[in-house]
């Protein structure tokens, strides 16, 4: 008869082992060797206290949105909707309003991200031309109350702005010669 | 009749042929920039060179295929090296200044120079000096935007301004790196056709300040339609996104329009987009649309057996279709006998496209209810009745002069798309669809029949969550039926068995009881409409 | 006689109310600190008496102690539903059957020796009864009924099957527990507990200290290693605690016998278990470790084996030292107890009952034969 399946051996057990209390007696050795080292020094706890204290992200991790300002403090997103026709989740609503006498004559009436629908996959990130929209912030979208609230205005995705310093727009000797 | 091959197809066309209109004869694209069918050829963007050889002796330098007229034996290749090299040569030149500004620019989407680069371009910029600086985002006109840098000099809006408007406004300025395009010393790009250089120019040097960053033009869909804004009947696409419009462009349709549109006719869209007429009102207060179709119908069960009181004005801008449907309903179980054609005033009218009957359909509804029907005036016949209803809303040309004798009507009943006084004035107005929204058939000038077709979601009202609102239309609490969908309800109500419940079927009848329909298949009638016979 | 009452009622307040009670509620956070850190956490710190204080180290937070007081607040004012079917009042009896019974065996319980405060001198003993060993045997049983009962009113099969579980392994486990116990019993020659306790630190009759091979004092554990060693095994199991944690067993019968229990009363059986391993320890302290005797101190004072000398002190302070040192033997054996909880893996149902009857048992009755031998011989 051919044989089935694998024979595996089964673990012999020791003396020690067969009379159990010597084998307790180490497995409270070890509990009793953790907990004087950790009630002493915290040799192995690896515990963070959450709120006051935070593991810090990786420096790529990407979180909330931020929209940056160019040097003037304005907005450097031109409307050209790059990041909306990106986002696979099409969270991004962005109304565009002409500028009228700036260098660059597009900006966004309103930009609207739906941090509900965003899947967070950094590809209006990668999309924008201008180094408008950034997700560097390493912080997550914080809980709300309601749906309405997870849906960031203008405003709230300036909170956490910053400055870029990326060059943009034409140049100021030749716009509106007329 | 020149016999050639391109690319190894081989072609015959009638002499006088340039290679370009014999490649698109055989499906092969060859890129161009300034080559365009309504225009003369210039031949100056040298995107379309093409090697020739005739008769086994070849040229040897490349020939532009928009400019070249075909001869017997011709042999033309389009996608040899050497024509490939010459097409990234004349990219790199049309690229060497251009601000490459996409995210600001409206073109983006539907630029030459974008799709070009994408299928023949492609190179690594070799520019080490600084770029030439022109004009940007310079109004020229009412409703149009230059933005010289992005010009390739293509020259098609200047001939299209000395050609098609004669008008001349526009013409190219300076030399070499600084050439440029501009407007004429003390001239404005005014026309009445201006907004066509925005079409026509293959890359975002001139834009349209109508709709000027309301869309990036990707997003846009496109339903063939028909212009509304004269007897001309432009052959027309509607660019719409959610429900909104956001342009309509010319199609092209040279039996009619050409190319072609006026400005007027372009921004039409803006009555669709706005001041709608959304809800069941009376005397201008909102009521629920159930209450007005039961006081609809018992208005006309008054009537039964004075059935001469009412009359129906039919708004020029319905549909054949619907024109018919309503006379139907009317005329067979109602007995009503009184039809009039409600027309706008004339307005201005040039020998080009802009015809001075502002009504897209007089000829068709003229048609359905009959010669004798078309030239009543409403002024004469207003007296004699007690319930008047109105199909379309357009307020009357005659308006000011019947508006006394109008409020002496007993009651008005109106089918409306927009807001306007006659709607303060009724007794009942039911919000209709408008002529975006639905199908049908208008009969032009030239007794041409061309048929519009209706956008998607036509109801133009769609909750947009990101938006936390609605569309720029309005908000709807009850649903928006066509002029057909009406009659249905209509009929249903006062249970009549009435059949013509669907655009088919209508034009089923309207074979049988007009004798211009006759010969007409609907299947037949395609984007490009076909002539009604005289009889 | 009224000294005797005034004495008795002192000291059942005292080993009640000042030693059990807290010794158990303290238990209950130190159980969940200490498994925390034997687990390498840092476990519930974060109760504090400072309100909205951001920096956690300006928080009073006592080393989570507060977590007790939160606990008891908690359970206090829960909800104190009464279930819809099964037997109501049957449900609201059994953890006070399964709560008090345990408490009764303080009574017997000697936490400290000889003392004489204003003149008037006790054994540190509540009752000193003949029966003794016996009595605790007694009310541990009645504890059962208090488990079962439990899981019978709740009409739910998972408390039914911890209920269950909890009696047979309740039961099968006092006969062990008595029979371990007997060698010292025979040793000692009696059940009650002062006399044991006495008996494992004693003087001979020539005032030199009897110990063993001349340096071991005569504790239980000396002399009774195996019994030891039997006892903690039956004991933990008597205490239902982790590995002989079957009755619970919330990986299996979601909460065991108090499934259907919320608010006090289930506080009452948490409450109780801990109750149990403080008298456990007890128990285990006067058996085997020497109850209150501190080695080498005698009535009189230290005498060091080996003839090292002496070292005389005053009755009534050995009395007081031996008290604390009691206490102090209670905490370390029911830390150690915890240690066992936190270490051990829960056995199988079978398996416990196996272990009682098929090895526990036949190794206790030998114990109690081999000890007969020997006596016999000395």
């Amino acid at each position: 008869m051919a044989k089935k399946g694998i024979v595996v051996s089964k673990h012999k057990y020791t003396l020690s082992e067969k009379l159990y209390y010597p084998e307790i007696l180490k497995g409270m050795g070890v509990s009793i060797r953790h907990f004087f080292a950790n009630i002493v020094k915290k040799k192995y706890t690896v515990t963070l206290q959450y709120p006051e204290q935070k593991e810090s992200y990786a420096e790529r991790f990407r979180g909330k949105h931020r929209l940056m300002t160019r040097e003037d403090g304005s907005l450097r997103c031109v409307a050209c909707m790059m990041c909306a026709t990106a986002c696979p989740a099409e969270c991004i609503y962005i109304e565009a309003e002409d500028v009228g006498d700036s260098l660059v004559e597009k900006r966004a009436k309103v930009f609207v991200i739906d941090e509900l629908r965003c899947i967070f996959c950094g590809l209006c990130v990668e999309a924008c031309p201008t180094d408008a929209i950034r997700m560097d912030t390493g912080e997550h979208v914080e809980p709300e109350y309601t749906r309405e609230a997870f849906i960031y205005d203008k405003k709230k995705l300036l909170q956490n702005s910053g400055r870029s310093v990326a060059i943009q727009g034409g140049d100021p000797d030749y716009i509106h010669k007329n | 009749m020149p016999t050639l091959k391109i690319d190894g197809k081989e072609i015959t066309v009638e002499s006088n042929t340039t290679i370009i209109e014999a490649a698109k004869k055989l499906g092969i694209d060859i890129p161009v920039f300034c080559y365009h069918e309504g225009l003369s050829i210039a031949a100056n963007c040298r995107m379309c060179l093409v090697e020739v050889e005739v008769n086994g002796r070849k040229f040897n330098k490349p020939l532009p295929a928009c400019h070249t007229i075909v001869s017997d034996g011709m042999s033309v290749q389009t996608d040899t090296p050497k024509v490939k090299k010459t097409r990234e040569g004349v990219l790199e030149f049309l690229f060497l200044n251009h601000p490459i500004d996409c995210p600001i620019c409206d073109q983006a989407g539907e630029c030459y120079l974008q799709d070009h680069y994408m299928a023949h371009g492609a190179y690594e910029s070799r520019l080490d000096t600084e770029k030439v600086k022109k004009n940007k985002a310079i109004p020229i006109g009412e409703h149009v935007i230059l933005d010289s840098e992005r010009c390739v000099l293509c020259s098609r809006c200047v001939r299209f301004t000395k050609e098609i408007s004669k008008t001349e406004e526009l013409a190219i300025f300076n030399r070499g790196n600084h050439s440029e395009i501009g407007v004429v010393a003390g001239k404005s790009l005014d026309n009445d056709y201006s907004l066509n250089v925005v079409d026509i120019c293959p890359v975002g040097a001139l834009t349209s300040r109508d709709f000027r960053f309301k869309k990036r033009v990707w997003y846009l869909k496109t339903t063939p339609s028909i212009c509304t804004g004269c007897s001309m009947g432009c052959n027309s696409s509607i660019e719409y996104e959610n429900g909104t419009i956001y342009r309509i462009k010319p199609r092209e349709n040279r039996d009619v329009n050409g190319w072609w549109m006026c400005n007027e006719g372009r921004l039409l869209y803006h009555q669709i987009n706005s001041n709608r007429l959304l809800s069941t009102l009376s005397k201008g207060n909102e009521i629920s649309q159930k209450d007005a179709l039961l006081r609809f119908v018992e208005i006309i069960k008054n009537h039964k057996n004075s059935s001469e009181k009412i009359g129906v004005v039919l708004s020029a801008n319905l549909s054949t279709e619907s024109a018919f449907a309503i006379k139907n309903l009317f005329q067979e179980f109602f007995g009503v006998k009184s039809f009039y054609i409600n027309v706008k005033k004339d307005g201005k009218s040039d020998d080009l496209l802009i015809k001075a009957d502002k009504n897209p359909n007089r000829k068709g509804i003229s048609l359905v209810i009959g010669k004798e029907n078309a030239e009543k005036t409403l002024k004469d016949a207003i007296k004699k009745h007690e319930t008047l209803i109105f199909w379309g809303g357009d307020l009357p040309s005659e308006f000011d002069l019947i508006e006394s004798d109008l409020k002496k009507v007993k009651n008005i009943i109106l089918f409306a798309t927009n807001k306007n006084i006659l709607t303060d004035i009724a007794d009942i107005s039911f919000p209709i669809t408008s002529i975006a929204q639905e199908r049908g058939t208008f009969v032009n000038i030239q007794n041409r029949l061309q048929q519009f077709y209706p956008i998607e979601k036509h109801q133009a009202l769609i909750y947009n969550p990101t938006n936390k609102g609605v569309s720029q239309v309005g908000s709807l609490t009850e649903k928006i039926y066509n002029p057909i969908e009406w009659l249905v309800n209509i009929s249903k109500k006062m249970d009549y068995n009435y059949s013509l419940d669907s655009i088919f079927k209508i034009f089923a009848q309207m074979r049988k009881e007009i004798p211009q329909f006759a010969n007409i298949e609907y299947k037949n009638i395609g984007l490009n409409g076909v002539l009604l016979e005289d009889k | 006689m009224v000294e005797l009452i005034i004495w008795t009622i002192i000291k059942i307040l005292f080993i009640l109310f000042f030693v059990t009670l807290p010794l158990a509620g303290v238990l209950t956070v130190v159980d969940r600190r200490e498994s925390s850190m034997i687990q390498d956490r840092i476990g519930p710190n974060r109760a504090n008496l400072s309100g909205d204080v951001w920096d956690l180290s300006k928080r009073w937070r006592f080393l989570g102690l507060l977590h007790l007081l939160a606990d008891g607040i908690k359970m206090i004012f829960k909800e104190d539903y009464s279930i819809k079917s099964g037997n109501r009042w049957i449900h609201t009896f059994a953890p006070i059957l399964a709560f008090f019974p345990g408490l009764v065996i303080l009574s017997i319980i000697p936490f400290g020796g000889n003392v004489t405060v204003f003149g008037s001198s006790t054994n540190l003993q509540i009752a000193s009864f003949d029966s003794g060993m016996l009595l605790a045997f007694a009310f541990s049983s009645i504890a059962v009924y208090g488990i079962t009962l439990a899981g019978w009113s709740s009409n739910n099969k998972f408390s039914l099957l911890g209920g269950v579980r909890a009696t047979s392994q309740m039961l099968s486990y006092e006969v062990v527990l008595g029979l371990t116990l007997m060698g010292i019993f025979m040793i000692y020659g009696t059940l009650e507990l002062n006399t044991i306790v006495q008996g494992q630190q004693s003087l001979k009759v020539d005032g030199t200290p009897d110990l063993l091979f001349g340096f071991l004092p005569k504790w239980g554990i000396f002399l009774q290693p195996f019994a030891m060693l039997l006892y903690v095994a039956a004991a933990t199991a008597e205490t239902k605690r982790a590995p002989f944690d079957v009755p619970e067993a919330e990986s299996e019968l979601v909460s065991g016998f108090f499934t259907e229990y919320g608010s006090m009363k289930m506080g009452m059986f948490l409450f109780a278990e801990y109750a149990e391993v403080v008298i456990f320890s007890m128990i285990f302290t006067t058996l085997f470790l020497g109850g209150y005797h501190v080695p080498y101190l005698y009535d009189s004072g230290f005498i060091l084996p080996f003839g090292w000398g002496s070292l005389s002190i005053n009755p009534t302070l050995v009395g007081f030292i031996q008290m604390l040192t009691f206490l102090l033997k209670v905490i370390i054996v029911a830390w150690g107890h915890l240690v066992i909880r936190w270490t051990l893996p829960r056995f199988r149902y079978d398996q416990v009952l196996r272990l009682g009857w098929k090895m526990l048992l036949p190794l206790a009755l030998a114990n109690i034969i081999i000890t007969a031998i020997v006596l016999s011989f000395i």
